[in-house]
C-alpha cells in the first residue's frame, strides 16, 4: 500500500475514533454554556448564544464554590500526608531489602485492592464514635488510607530506577541514609514524585463514595455536591455540566503535565 | 551467605523508614478490617436498638450464601467484568497499534486519549445519562436522524442497561489500556521485527506471532489490574441506573452499599465486605506474582 | 386510656396557647425574640424548591431572632442516610431534621426525635410574632407530626399527587372529533381508569404524524410515568393500588399488597406504560417534570410541587397550556399525600431555639413566600390567599388535599418500601409478572413484619 495513503487513513481513523469517543464530553462542555431551553432543543444546537449563567448559578448562587474549596483542601492534605508517610517506606523497599519485605508488601497489596466500600463501612462506624464525621480530618484519613499504599508501590519503582552507585559515593562522603534519601535520591526522582503526587491528587479529587458517607454540611466535596442538582422539580443539566466541566479541568492539566510518567504509575510499575 | 548478612544489617534501618507508613496503615486499614470481621459475627442493624451486641456467630455468612440477591450481584459483577475487560483489551490493542504507527503529532493524540480516564466517574455517569436520554439526548437524536440501526432506549430493560454500564466503563478505561499497550509496544526490540521481516512474514503474521506473544506479559498485567478494579465499580451505575431496572445492574459494591447505608444492616454488609476482601486479596497475590516476576 | 387523656390535654393546651398568643404576641416579641441570639442551628432538608425558598428567607429569621440557621441540602436518599447515621451516632449534628412523614414511626419508636409538647407549653418560647398554631391545617399536622397521640413535628414541603394534562390538546376541536370517532364518547378530563387509558392510547403518536394540527418533530406519548427503583415508583403506583381497592394493608391491618385488587392495579400500571416514553424504569419525578415541560407526554400522575416548574416559561414549553385535576377513580378516590415534617432530634444541643424556628416557619409571611416560590403552605389562611388562588394548579390541589391518602408510617416502612420498589421496577422491566412480583413483595413484608401483624396503627 502507498505509504502516504496508509498514514492518511490512520490519521483519519484515529481522528474519527477520538471524535466519537470524546463526543459525550464535548457535549457536556457545550451544554454548560447553554440556557435550559437550548439544552433540550431538538434538533440539538451546535451554534447558540453562549451564557455563563450556569457557572454563576452553580458556583455563586448555589454556593458550590465552597465545595470546590473543600475538594482542594482535602486533595492537598491527602497528597502531602500520603507523600510524607509513603516516600520513606518506598525508599526502604528499594534500598534496604529485608526479611519482612514480602509480608510488608502483602500488607500493602491488601489495602491497595480493597474496594472502597469495604473500608467505608468500618471507617464510618469508627469515625462516628470518635466524632470525626463531617470533619476534614475524617475524610482526609480515609483518602490517605487508600492513597498511601499507592504512593509506596509507585515510588518504589521510581527509586529503583536511580543508580545505587550514587548512594555509595554519598556514603563514602560520610552522609547518613536519611540525608541521602531526603537531599539526593528524592530530588533525583522528582519526576516520579510529581507523577505520584498527581495520581494521589486525582484519586482524592474524583473520589465519591467515602466523601458521600464521611462528609457533611461544611466539608462536602465537589463529587458529592453534584447529585444535589438532581432535584424533584427537574435536573438542572446546565449547571451539572458547568460543574462537570470545572471539576475535570485541573485534573486534565495535571495529567498532561506528567503524561510521560502516567503509564508506569497506572500499572504500579509493572510496565516501564 | 553474604546476602543474608547484608539483609540483617538493613533490618533496623528499614524498620525506621517503614514505620510511618505501617503504623498509619494499621490504624486506617488493618484495625478497620478487624473491626469489620468482628462486626460480621454480630447482628448489628441500625433499625433495631440493642442489636449491636447480639452475637450470632456465622449466621450472617450462612444467610449470605443463601441470598439470591447476593448471587445476583456476584453474577452481575462477573458479567460486567468479562465484557468490560474484553472490549477494553481489544480496543486498547487497536488504539495502541494505531498510535504506534503514526509518525507525527503523537503527543496531541496521546493527550486527547488521556481525557476519558481523567473525568470523575460520577460525572461520567451523569454525562451519559444526559447523552443517551431517550427524549432529548444527542445520541438518541443522532440515531434517529442518521437512521442508525441502534437501540435508543438504553436504560429501559435489563439487557441494554447492562450494556450501557459496560460501555461507560469501556469509555473510561479502553484509552488507558491503549496507552499501557503503547508503552508495551514501544519496549519491544526493533530487531524482533527485523528478523521476522527477513523471514518474509506479512504484517498480520508479525502481529500474531511476534507482537502479541511479546506483549503477553503487559496484557496479562493490565487485564488483572482492570479485573480487580471492576470490583470497585460503584459511581457510574450508582448515578446512571441506581442498580436498576430491578437489580439488573446491581454490581457487588452497589449491593454492599445498599445493605450497609440504605438498609443499615451493618453486620450483614460486614460479612459481604470480608468475603470481598478475601477474594481481592487472593487476586492481588496472583497479580503480584505475575506483575513482579521479572523484578527480583 | 392514659394516652387518650394526654392527647386531649395536648390539644386543649394548644388551643389555649393559640388563644393566649393572639392577645399577648406583641409584648412577647418585644422582650423575648432575641433570647437565643447568637445560637447557630444546624438543619438538613431535601434539595428542592420549597427548601430553597426557605433558605432565601433564613436571613429574615436571623434579623428577627439573632439565630443563625445553617441549612444543608441534599437529595432525598442522602438526607435519609445522613439523618439515620447521625441519629445512630448520637452526635447532636442536627437541631432540625426534615424527613418524609412515613419515617415518623421509625423515628419516634427509636427515640430519635423529641415531642414538641414541652416546648409548646413553655410560654417563654412563644416569642414569634404572628404565629398561630390553630392556623396549621389539622390533617397535615397529624400526618406529618402526630404519632400515638403525641406531636413530634410540623409539616413541611407538603405536596400531593394529582393529574396533569395538556388542556390545549383536550380542547382542540380536531382532536375532540377524532377521539369521539374512535372511542364513541367525548374527550374529557378522565374520571376513571378506562378513560385514562383510552386517552393515553389516543395521544400516543409517532414522529411525523399530526398532533393538534402540527406535525410532530419527535414521538409524542399519552402519559409520563415513573418506574425507577426509587421511592417515586412506589409513590405513583400506590395511587393506582388504592384507587383499585388494594394497597399495602387491608382494613384489618393484614398484608394486602398481593390482593386481587393490588395485582389488578399493577397489571393496569404495566399495561399503561406502553403509552409512556421509553425508559420508564429509569424515571423519577425529575424526568417526569421534564417530559411534561418539553411537550413529550400529554398526561401524568404527578406531585403538585412539580407543577410550578411546568408553568415556568423559562424552562417549560407548555407553560399556560396545562390543566390539573384529581386522579381518576376506580373503587375509591385516592390522591397520594406526600409531605415532609421538620423534627427536633433528641440529641439536639439547642432544642428550644429549634422550636422557635419551627414557630417562625409556620408564620403566614414565610408560608406565603414558599407558596409563591412554588411550594405549598401549611396554613389555612394562606390557602385562600387571592394571590395564590390565581395559580393554575391551586384549585385541583385543594380538591386533592381533601382526599389525601397516606402511606403507612410504621417503623418498618422504609425496609418494606425498599423491597416494594425493587419488585415494581422488576415488573415494569418485564422480569416478573405482576402477580409474582407482588407475591414476592408480600413474602418480604411478612419477614420484615414478623410478629407485628396485624398492623393496627399506621
Amino acid at each position: 500500500m502507498n505509504k502516504k495513503l496508509k498514514y492518511g487513513l490512520l490519521y483519519a481513523g484515529l481522528t474519527i475514533f477520538l471524535f466519537i469517543v470524546l463526543m459525550p464530553y464535548i457535549w457536556l462542555i457545550l451544554t454548560s454554556f447553554k440556557t435550559r431551553v437550548d439544552a433540550f432543543a431538538i434538533p440539538p444546537k451546535i451554534f447558540f448564544k453562549g451564557t455563563l449563567s450556569n457557572y454563576y448559578e452553580a458556583f455563586i448562587t448555589k454556593g458550590m464554590l465552597h465545595n470546590l474549596i473543600n475538594s482542594i483542601i482535602v486533595m492537598i492534605a491527602t497528597v502531602v500526608i500520603s507523600m510524607i508517610l509513603g516516600l520513606p517506606s518506598a525508599y526502604a523497599f528499594s534500598r534496604f531489602p529485608s526479611r519482612g519485605d514480602r509480608l510488608l508488601s502483602n500488607y500493602l497489596l491488601g489495602t491497595r485492592f480493597t474496594p472502597v466500600v469495604v473500608l467505608a463501612l468500618p471507617l464510618y462506624l469508627m469515625m462516628s464514635r470518635m466524632g470525626l464525621l463531617n470533619t476534614y480530618v475524617g475524610i482526609i484519613i480515609a483518602h490517605v488510607a487508600f492513597n498511601l499504599p499507592f504512593v509506596v508501590w509507585m515510588m518504589r519503582g521510581f527509586y529503583d530506577a536511580i543508580p545505587k552507585e550514587i548512594d555509595e559515593a554519598a556514603r563514602v562522603d560520610g552522609l547518613g541514609w536519611f540525608h541521602i534519601f531526603l537531599s539526593i535520591d528524592t530530588p533525583l526522582a522528582r519526576s516520579g514524585v510529581a507523577a505520584t503526587a498527581v495520581f494521589c491528587a486525582i484519586n482524592s479529587w474524583n473520589e465519591f463514595l467515602m466523601a458521600l458517607i464521611l462528609t457533611g454540611r461544611n466539608t462536602t466535596t465537589m463529587p458529592v455536591a453534584i447529585p444535589g442538582l438532581l432535584t424533584p422539580q427537574g435536573t438542572i443539566w446546565g449547571q451539572i455540566s458547568a460543574v462537570g466541566t470545572v471539576i475535570t479541568i485541573p485534573v486534565l492539566v495535571f495529567a498532561i503535565l506528567v503524561q510521560k510518567h502516567m503509564i508506569s504509575g497506572m500499572t504500579m510499575g509493572a510496565v516501564k | 551467605m553474604k546476602r543474608k548478612k547484608k539483609l540483617s544489617d538493613n533490618s533496623s534501618l528499614a524498620l525506621r523508614f517503614h514505620l510511618p507508613t505501617f503504623i498509619t496503615l494499621t490504624f486506617v486499614a488493618l484495625i478497620p478490617l478487624i473491626y469489620t470481621l468482628r462486626l460480621s459475627f454480630y447482628d448489628f442493624k441500625l433499625s433495631e436498638a440493642g442489636s449491636a451486641n447480639r452475637f450470632v456467630g456465622l449466621a450472617n455468612y450462612i444467610r449470605l450464601f443463601r441470598d439470591p440477591d447476593f448471587y445476583n450481584s456476584v453474577s452481575k459483577t462477573f458479567i460486567f467484568m468479562f465484557f468490560a475487560v474484553l472490549f477494553e483489551v481489544i480496543i486498547g490493542i487497536l488504539l495502541a497499534l494505531a498510535l504506534n504507527a503514526i509518525p507525527k503529532v503523537k503527543k496531541l493524540f496521546t493527550s486527547l486519549t488521556l481525557i476519558p480516564m481523567m473525568v470523575a466517574p460520577l460525572v461520567i455517569g451523569l454525562m451519559y445519562s444526559f447523552y443517551i436520554n431517550p427524549q432529548f439526548g444527542l445520541y438518541t437524536w443522532l440515531v434517529d436522524t442518521l437512521r442508525l440501526p441502534l437501540p435508543t432506549n438504553l436504560t429501559g430493560d435489563s439487557f441494554h442497561s447492562m450494556i450501557i454500564v459496560v460501555i461507560m466503563d469501556i469509555w473510561e478505561w479502553a484509552p488507558y489500556m491503549g496507552l499501557v499497550f503503547l508503552a508495551g509496544l514501544q519496549s519491544i526490540d526493533a530487531q524482533c521485527y527485523e528478523a521476522a521481516k527477513v523471514d518474509g512474514a506479512s504484517n498480520t503474521q508479525i502481529f500474531w506471532s511476534v507482537t502479541l506473544p511479546l506483549m503477553r506479559p503487559v496484557i496479562t498485567v493490565a487485564v488483572l489490574l482492570r479485573a480487580m478494579e471492576t470490583f470497585k465499580e460503584f459511581d457510574k451505575p450508582y448515578i446512571l441506573t441506581g442498580g436498576g431496572p430491578g437489580n439488573a445492574t446491581e454490581v457487588i459494591d452497589l449491593y454492599t452499599y445498599r445493605q450497609a447505608f440504605v438498609q443499615f444492616k451493618f453486620s450483614y454488609a460486614a460479612a459481604i465486605c470480608i468475603i470481598l476482601f478475601i477474594v481481592l486479596f487472593l487476586c492481588g497475590m496472583v497479580y503480584q506474582r505475575v506483575a513482579m516476576q521479572g523484578d527480583d | 386510656m392514659r394516652k387518650q387523656i394526654r392527647r386531649i390535654t395536648a390539644l386543649t393546651l394548644t388551643s389555649v396557647m393559640a388563644a393566649g398568643l393572639a392577645g399577648s404576641s406583641i409584648t412577647a416579641a418585644d422582650d423575648g425574640a432575641k433570647k437565643f441570639a447568637g445560637t447557630t442551628l444546624y438543619m438538613i432538608a431535601e434539595q428542592q424548591t420549597p427548601t430553597e425558598s426557605l433558605k432565601k428567607q433564613l436571613e429574615n429569621f436571623e434579623t428577627m431572632t439573632g439565630i443563625k440557621v445553617e441549612l444543608e441540602m441534599a437529595p432525598l436518599d442522602d438526607v435519609i442516610q445522613k439523618e439515620t447515621l447521625a441519629f445512630q451516632s448520637k452526635s447532636g449534628a442536627y437541631d432540625i431534621v426534615a424527613a418524609p412523614y412515613q419515617f415518623l414511626g421509625n423515628m419516634v419508636e427509636n427515640q430519635y426525635i423529641q415531642p414538641l409538647e414541652p416546648f409548646m407549653n413553655d410560654e417563654s418560647l412563644a416569642v414569634i410574632d404572628g404565629y398561630d398554631s390553630s392556623d396549621i391545617i389539622e390533617g397535615m399536622w397529624k400526618a406529618s407530626g402526630e404519632w400515638d397521640g403525641q406531636l413530634y413535628g410540623v409539616p413541611a414541603n407538603s405536596c400531593i399527587m394529582f393529574m396533569t394534562y395538556r388542556k390545549d390538546l383536550f380542547e382542540n376541536a380536531e382532536e375532540q372529533a377524532a377521539f369521539k370517532e374512535k372511542y364513541g364518547y367525548d374527550l374529557e378530563v378522565p374520571k376513571d381508569w378506562k378513560t385514562y387509558r383510552d386517552i393515553a392510547e389516543f395521544f400516543t403518536r409517532s414522529k411525523g404524524s399530526t398532533l393538534a394540527g402540527e406535525t410532530l418533530s419527535r414521538d409524542f406519548y399519552g402519559v409520563s410515568m415513573m418506574g425507577k427503583r426509587h421511592d417515586a415508583v412506589t409513590c405513583e403506583w400506590l395511587n393506582y393500588a388504592w384507587s383499585f381497592g388494594g394497597g399495602v394493608f387491608d382494613e384489618d391491618g393484614n398484608i394486602a399488597i398481593n390482593s386481587d385488587a393490588s395485582v389488578e392495579a399493577l397489571e393496569y400500571f404495566v399495561d399503561l406504560s406502553q403509552f409512556a416514553p421509553p425508559g420508564v424504569t429509569s424515571k423519577t419525578w425529575d424526568e417526569q417534570t421534564t417530559e411534561i415541560q418539553q411537550s413529550i407526554a400529554a398526561m401524568a400522575i404527578m406531585f403538585n410541587d412539580c407543577a410550578p416548574a411546568c408553568e415556568d416559561p423559562d424552562s417549560s414549553l407548555v407553560a399556560g397550556k396545562l390543566g390539573y385535576s384529581t386522579i381518576p377513580v376506580g373503587v375509591t378516590p385516592a390522591d397520594h399525600y406526600g409531605a415532609w415534617g421538620y423534627y427536633i432530634p433528641s440529641d439536639s444541643p439547642n432544642p428550644e431555639a429549634a422550636y422557635v424556628f419551627l414557630e417562625w416557619f409556620n408564620t403566614p409571611d414565610v408560608q406565603k413566600q414558599i407558596a409563591l416560590d412554588g411550594g405549598f403552605p401549611n396554613l389555612t389562611s394562606i390557602y385562600n390567599d387571592p394571590d395564590l388562588e390565581a395559580l393554575p394548579y391551586w384549585e385541583a390541589s385543594m380538591e386533592a388535599y381533601e382526599i389525601s391518602t397516606t402511606r403507612p408510617r410504621i417503623p418498618q416502612w422504609n425496609q418494606m418500601n425498599e423491597a416494594l420498589m425493587l419488585q415494581l421496577s422488576n415488573c415494569l422491566a418485564g422480569q416478573e409478572t405482576p402477580k409474582d412480583a407482588l407475591d414476592n413483595a408480600a413474602k418480604e413484608f411478612e419477614t420484615i413484619l414478623e410478629g407485628k401483624l396485624p398492623v393496627t396503627y399506621q
